[in-house]
């Protein structure tokens, strides 16, 4: 378990190097570009994902002990094609799974101090993490039925339409199954996990949400009231890829419901 | 025309989205199966139509031409060949275990959320070469009639439909003798059609071609 290797698992002074593992302030969070772009001149840009990469830190250490940058040194030989932990603590202290892309190069800037510049951490999908990210706040970003440009971007099979409902004194789009059982709606995202918001009231059933084609949870989206969009199921602990999230819908529902409709609202992706 | 799912559809043409996966599954002759894609995913088998689990082995598909005539369609796959043991990698022992040659593949580009194919090609792999690290596999689709060395059919005087098969469809109690004069279904014989000299008791075709002088009887 390579992710439970933390290179600066705390932020303090560390003794026995006689400093400590966290980079100097300063560095910048940075995301590798993800998309295929192509835009027509007169025309809207098109794009499509075609990496599951995530973000990479260019870290700089200055004026450490011999024992730290050593300590470098030993994280970039033995995880070269691995992964560990790197926790970004002056960024609220998220976790990132990867590795440095190159050989640190250690250089000695005073009586026993050395530098070393530049050195980049790239994250690895597909790695499992000790703590997934959870700043739902700040990290994540939500996908609605439809992009900005209308396109509708929730795959179905099945009598689903889309349907623009008054949410919270403004018209927002959703998509919605009468409740026929096998049908389904589909979206395909980057990032780690999400948080899934269907719509819950008297007239809606119970469906099933998959991630990747692998059951998370059995949903009832009924309530005795109109409630609007809430987050029916919520699975933080994936790791950074390409993902699906999954709603079958499966034709039943709660005793006290007046039908077995399901209507997807929005999906929000950590990344 | 294709027909596409509705589900495919109404994403596919989307502004936004994440580009389709590419899914080769390939059948051995030993009936071994085998899912590669260029992302490991769940997909439906495109073999057994069952869900599969895909190995992100494909390097690169090819582009397929189709030619739409008797010129069979050609591409090569490229998939990895370095994970493995000490001793073997994984694809050697698949190549040791049972011949890819004449294998069967189908290759789809995969729109995952939709869950439906943009492009579906089937046919047979040919083992191209297989360098340090990775193996090529030389993909024709399955009509290729340069590998019909016995065809099944030749025109000439002979009618080739079997009598009273149902391409014959005679319905007669006696057998033809596979001639023109002798033929019980005329509209379905399968000859070239020729006028005959007189002198040999023909019955005339109603193909007034180029007379022809025969030295036997059919």
């Amino acid at each position: 378990m390579p992710e439970t290797d933390i290179i600066n698992p705390t932020a303090i002074w560390d003794e026995v190097i006689q400093d400590s593992m966290c980079p100097s302030y300063g560095f910048t969070r940075k995301r590798t570009g993800t998309q295929l772009r192509k835009k027509a001149v007169g025309g809207t840009p098109w794009t499509r994902e075609t990496q599951n990469t995530g973000h990479s830190f260019p870290l700089t250490w200055t004026g450490r002990s011999w024992a730290c940058v050593q300590k470098i040194k030993w994280y970039y030989e033995q995880y070269e094609d691995g992964f560990f932990t790197l926790i970004d603590w002056d960024g609220g202290g998220r976790h990132y799974v990867g590795h440095f892309t190159s050989e640190p190069n250690i250089v000695e800037s005073g009586n026993g101090t050395f530098d070393v510049q530049s050195l980049v951490f790239e994250e690895t999908p597909k790695a499992p993490m000790v703590e997934y990210p959870g700043d739902w706040d700040h990290d994540a970003v939500t996908f609605y039925v439809s992009n900005d440009w209308k396109d509708q971007k929730v795959a179905t099979s099945g009598t689903w339409a889309q349907t623009v409902r008054n949410i919270e004194g403004h018209p927002q789009k959703t998509i919605d199954d009468p409740g026929t059982a096998a049908d389904w709606a589909q979206f395909e995202y980057r990032g780690y996990g999400f948080k899934l918001f269907l719509m819950q009231g008297p007239e809606f059933g119970q469906c099933q949400v998959l991630l990747d084609s692998v059951l998370v949870k059995t949903v009832d989206c009924y309530a005795a009231n109109e409630v609007g969009p809430q987050m029916v199921c919520m699975d933080r602990n994936v790791y950074l890829d390409i993902h699906r999230v999954k709603v079958i819908a499966l034709g039943t529902k709660n005793a006290s419901a007046t039908g077995a409709a399901i209507s997807w609202h929005s999906l929000k992706v950590m990344r | 025309m294709i027909s596409y799912p509705a589900s495919l559809l109404a994403v596919g043409g989307a502004r936004t989205g994440i580009m389709p996966v590419n899914l080769l599954d390939v059948q051995d002759i030993n009936g071994n199966n085998y899912f590669w894609a260029d992302r490991s995913i769940q997909a439906l088998s495109g073999l057994t139509a069952a869900q599969a689990t895909y190995l992100p082995w494909l390097l690169s598909v090819p582009s397929f031409t189709f030619n739409r005539s008797m010129a069979s369609n050609t591409g090569n796959f490229i998939v990895q060949n370095i994970s493995g043991n000490t001793l073997a990698r994984d694809l050697e022992t698949k190549l040791r275990a049972s011949a890819m040659e004449g294998a069967f593949f189908v290759y789809r580009s995969w729109q995952a959320d939709a869950e439906a194919a943009w492009i579906e090609v089937h046919g047979t792999l040919t083992v191209e070469g297989v360098p340090t690290d990775t193996a090529s596999f030389k993909a024709v689709d399955i009509f290729n009639p340069s590998q019909d060395d016995t065809p099944l059919e030749s025109y000439c005087e002979t009618c080739q439909l079997q009598w009273g098969g149902p391409r014959c469809g005679s319905t007669q109690t006696t057998e033809c003798s596979y001639s023109f004069q002798s033929c019980q279904v005329v509209e379905r014989i399968m000859v070239a059609l020729n006028d005959y000299e007189k002198n040999y008791g023909e019955t005339a075709a109603n193909s007034p071609l180029t007379v022809i002088n025969r030295s036997r009887r059919i």
